[in-house]
C-alpha cells in the first residue's frame, strides 16, 4: 500500500481549565490517501474541531495540549516541529478553513490586504500580481463585485460570503490538504453546489480533504470515507456506503435517523433519546452507554477498541465482538 | 412583498413588514464620498401572524441577516415601515426599544462574535432576566434549566464562551434568547452549526415553546429540509426581494419560481445521487447594481424577452405568491 498523505496516530488532546481536566481528543487514529476525502462526523462538542486544530498545531495552550500522538504528515511528524516550520506548512501545503470565519479574519483589515498578505507570506510575487491572484479566487467563490470586495471589511459582508473569502484564503495556494470544518454552513445549496465542483477540481489534481460537516447530504457528496466520532473518540469508520448503508455503531444509526427531509409539514423530528455526557465525568467504558439500547456489563467497564466488522469498516462496539469478549 | 396580499386577521397581527428598505451606502475615495448602494434589502412586505413560523431562504447575500437585523432594529431602515404588536420600530427611540427587546430575541448566525467573551454563561444566559427583574431564586437555577433545554450540561455555567465548539455557542445563545419567553425570536441559522441530532432536539422544543407559549419564528436558514419542518409558511428571497411565498406544502410541493425549484434541486440528500454543480448557472449579480428587469433573469433557465426589461408582479393563487412572468399569461 502506498503511504497516505497524512496519517494521525493515536491523537489525544487535553484541556486543563479552571472547572478541571479532560480529554477533548482520546487515542484518535486515521489518515487520508492522496486525492482522498475524508468526513468527520459526530454530536455537536465531540471534538472535531479540536482534532483539526491538532493537526495544524493551534490549539490554544494553555488551557490544552496534545498529550499524546503522532501525526505523519509527508513523512515528517508534525507533532516535532518547530513553529517555524510549522508556519510554512500551514496555509501552503496543509490549508484550513475555520468553522467560524469572524475568529479567523482580521475585523482590522481589508479583505484584499488580509488575501495578499498570506500569498505573499508563501510565495515570491508582487502585491500587484497578488492582488489579482486574491480577486480571480473571489470570482471562483462566487462573490459578486470582486474588485469591490477587496476594499471591505469583514462586518460589512453577509456570513456566507465571510466563510467564502475563508475557503477562497485555504484553496487559493494549492495545499495538498484541506481541512474544512463546517465550511458551508452559511451556505444556500446552490452557492454550496459551486464550492464543492472547486474542491472537486483540486482533488482531481490529488489535493486531499479533511471535512468536518455536521450535513450527511454533504458528506455523501463529497467523501470518499466518513469518521463517526462521539464523546472525544471515534466510534465508527468506513467508506461512505457502508457507514450509510450499513451503519454499525449504534450511535452512527441513530445519527442517520435524525437526518431532517424535506416535510410538507411541522413535523418532530427523531433524535437520539438522553444527553451526550459532560466532558469532565466521561464515563469508564464506552461513551455511549447511557444513550444505548443495547447496552452490556461489559460496556460499562471497558473501553472498545475499534475492530473490523466488514472490509474497511470498522466499529468500536462491543455488539461486533461475542459472546466471550461481552462476558469477559 | 405584495402589496396585493389581503389578509383577514381576525386580530391584528404580530408583526407586518410593509415594503422594507434597508440600502448600504458605498463609500468610495479618500473622503468617504457616497458612490451608490448595497441594497441589501429592496422593497419587502410580509405579515407574521401570533403562533407562527415563517421560513425565510435565499442565496447567500441575498439580505437575509440584513432584514432580521432591521426588524430588531439595528439597522435603520432607508424605507419601508415595521409594526410589531401595534408599534412602529423605526420611529422609536434607544430606550424604548430596549424595552421591547424582552419581546423579539434573537439567536444570530455568528454565535461567537454575539456572545461577549468576559461573561461565563449564566451571566449570559441570565443577562436578560436580570435586566428585566424576572430572576426568581437563584441565577444558578435558571441558567441549568435554560441550558438542559438546549442539551447542555449544568456544568457549563462558570465557564466562558471561548470554551465551547462552535455548536456548544450556538446553544448558549439559543438559550439566551429563550430565557426571556419572548413574542417573537429571530432565528439566523440558529441550528446550522449542530449535528442533526441536536438539531433535531432543538427544533422540538422550539415547536414545544411554540405550542406551550404561542411563540412566533422568523426562521432564516439555508438548509430547507431544516425549514420545511418547522415554517407553517416560507418566503424565498433573492437579491434583495421575496420571489416566492406559500405555505410550506405549497413552495415544497409545487414550487413556482425557478429559482426556488433550483434550490430545492441542489438539496444534497444522503444517498441520493449526486448534485449538479451548475442547479443556477452564472454569476451572482451584484447587489449594487441589481438587473434590470427581473433580477434572476441572467441566471434563469427558462428566461423570456420581457423578462429583460419588465420587473414581474406578484401574482397570487390561494395564498401562494409569486414573482415571475412565466405566469404573468394565465
Ligand atoms: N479553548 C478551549 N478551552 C476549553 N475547552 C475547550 C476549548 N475548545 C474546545 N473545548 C472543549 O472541547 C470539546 C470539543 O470541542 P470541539 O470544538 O472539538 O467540538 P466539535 O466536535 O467541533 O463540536 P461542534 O460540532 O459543536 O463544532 C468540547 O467539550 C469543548 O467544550
Ligand atoms: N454593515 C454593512 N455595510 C455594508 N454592506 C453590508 C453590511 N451588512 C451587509 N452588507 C451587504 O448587504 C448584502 C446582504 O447581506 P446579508 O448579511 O443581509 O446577507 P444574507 O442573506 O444574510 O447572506 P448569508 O446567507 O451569506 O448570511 C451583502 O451584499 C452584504 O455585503
Ligand atoms: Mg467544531
Ligand atoms: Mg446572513
Amino acid at each position: 500500500m502506498i503511504a497516505p498523505l497524512i496519517d494521525i496516530q493515536h491523537l489525544s488532546v487535553r484541556f486543563d481549565t479552571d472547572e478541571g481536566s479532560f480529554h477533548a481528543v482520546d487515542d484518535v487514529s486515521f489518515s487520508i490517501g492522496r486525492g482522498e476525502s475524508v468526513g468527520l462526523v459526530g454530536e455537536s462538542g465531540c471534538g472535531k474541531s479540536v482534532t483539526a486544530l491538532g493537526i495544524t498545531r493551534l490549539i490554544p495552550s494553555p488551557p490544552g495540549h496534545i498529550s499524546s500522538g503522532r501525526i505523519l504528515f509527508d513523512n515528517m511528524d508534525l507533532l516535532l516541529q518547530k513553529p517555524a516550520v510549522l508556519r510554512q506548512v500551514r496555509g501552503a501545503a496543509i490549508s484550513m478553513i475555520f468553522q467560524e470565519p469572524l475568529s479567523a479574519l482580521s475585523p482590522l483589515h481589508r479583505i484584499g490586504r488580509q488575501m495578499v498578505e498570506g500569498i505573499r507570506f508563501h510565495r515570491d510575487v508582487s502585491n500587484k500580481e497578488a492582488w489579482a491572484y486574491a480577486r480571480e479566487w473571489l470570482s471562483k467563490v462566487g462573490l459578486p463585485d470582486a474588485e469591490e470586495r477587496m476594499y471591505a471589511y469583514p462586518f460589512q459582508l453577509s456570513g456566507g460570503m465571510q466563510q467564502r473569502i475563508m475557503i477562497a484564503m485555504a484553496l487559493m495556494l494549492s495545499p495538498s490538504l484541506v481541512i474544512a470544518d463546517e465550511p458551508t454552513t452559511a451556505l444556500d445549496v446552490t452557492t454550496q453546489a459551486q464550492i464543492f465542483s472547486l474542491i472537486r477540481e483540486m482533488k482531481q489534481n490529488d489535493t486531499s480533504l479533511l471535512l468536518i460537516t455536521h450535513d450527511m447530504g454533504v458528506v455523501w457528496e463529497m467523501c470518499d470515507r466518513v469518521s463517526v466520532m462521539y464523546a472525544s473518540r471515534i466510534v465508527e469508520s468506513g467508506s461512505r456506503q457502508d457507514v450509510f448503508n450499513r451503519p454499525a455503531h449504534p450511535y452512527t444509526t441513530g445519527l442517520l435517523a435524525a437526518i431532517p427531509r424535506l416535510s410538507v409539514d411541522k413535523t418532530r423530528l427523531q433524535a437520539i433519546p438522553g444527553q451526550v455526557p459532560s466532558p469532565f465525568d466521561y464515563p469508564r467504558g464506552c461513551h455511549f452507554q447511557d444513550r444505548c439500547e443495547h447496552v452490556f456489563d461489559v460496556c460499562r467497564e471497558n473501553t472498545p477498541e475499534l475492530r473490523s466488522v466488514g472490509e474497511g469498516h470498522f466499529a468500536a462496539c462491543f455488539l461486533y465482538r461475542g459472546e466471550d469478549a461481552r462476558n469477559a | 412583498m405584495p402589496e396585493t396580499r389581503k389578509p383577514t386577521p381576525v386580530k391584528a397581527p404580530l408583526l407586518e413588514v410593509r415594503d422594507l428598505k434597508t440600502w448600504f451606502p458605498i463609500k468610495r475615495g479618500l473622503f468617504s464620498i457616497t458612490d451608490g448602494y448595497v441594497r441589501a434589502v429592496d422593497g419587502i412586505s410580509f405579515v407574521l401572524d401570533r403562533n407562527e413560523t415563517l421560513g425565510l431562504v435565499g442565496e447567500s447575500g441575498c439580505g437575509k441577516t440584513t432584514l432580521g437585523r432591521t426588524l430588531l432594529g439595528l439597522e435603520q431602515a432607508t424605507a419601508g415601515d415595521i409594526v410589531f404588536d401595534g408599534v412602529s420600530i423605526p420611529t422609536l427611540g434607544r430606550r424604548q426599544m430596549n424595552r421591547l427587546r424582552r419581546h423579539i430575541q434573537v439567536v444570530f448566525q455568528d454565535p461567537l462574535s454575539s456572545l461577549n467573551p468576559r461573561m461565563n454563561v449564566m451571566d449570559i444566559v441570565t443577562e436578560g432576566l436580570v435586566q428585566f427583574g424576572m430572576v426568581e431564586g437563584s441565577k444558578q437555577e435558571h441558567a441549568a434549566r435554560l441550558l438542559g433545554e438546549v442539551g447542555m450540561n449544568r456544568d457549563a455555567i462558570y465557564r466562558w464562551p471561548h470554551e465551547f465548539s462552535g455548536g456548544q455557542r450556538q446553544r448558549i445563545s439559543i438559550a439566551r434568547a429563550l430565557s426571556l419567553k419572548p413574542d417573537l425570536i429571530i432565528c439566523d441559522e440558529a441550528v446550522s452549526a449542530l449535528d442533526v441530532s441536536v438539531q433535531a432536539q432543538v427544533i422540538n422544543l422550539f415547536l414545544k415553546l411554540q405550542k406551550d407559549h404561542r411563540l412566533s419564528y422568523l426562521f432564516i436558514s439555508h438548509d430547507l429540509s431544516v425549514v420545511s419542518n418547522i415554517a407553517d409558511r416560507v418566503a424565498v428571497m433573492y437579491l434583495g426581494q421575496i420571489v416566492e411565498f406559500g405555505n410550506t406544502a405549497d413552495i415544497v410541493r409545487n414550487p413556482l419560481h425557478p429559482y426556488t425549484r433550483a434550490l430545492i434541486a441542489a438539496v444534497p440528500v444522503a444517498g441520493g445521487k449526486h448534485i449538479a454543480s451548475d442547479a443556477v448557472r452564472g454569476e451572482p449579480p451584484s447587489p449594487a447594481s441589481p438587473p434590470e428587469g427581473c433580477r434572476f433573469h441572467p441566471r434563469c433557465p427558462e428566461v423570456m424577452p420581457v423578462c429583460r426589461h419588465t420587473a414581474p408582479n406578484v401574482m397570487e393563487k390561494d395564498g401562494h405568491q409569486v414573482m415571475c412572468h412565466l405566469y404573468s399569461q394565465a
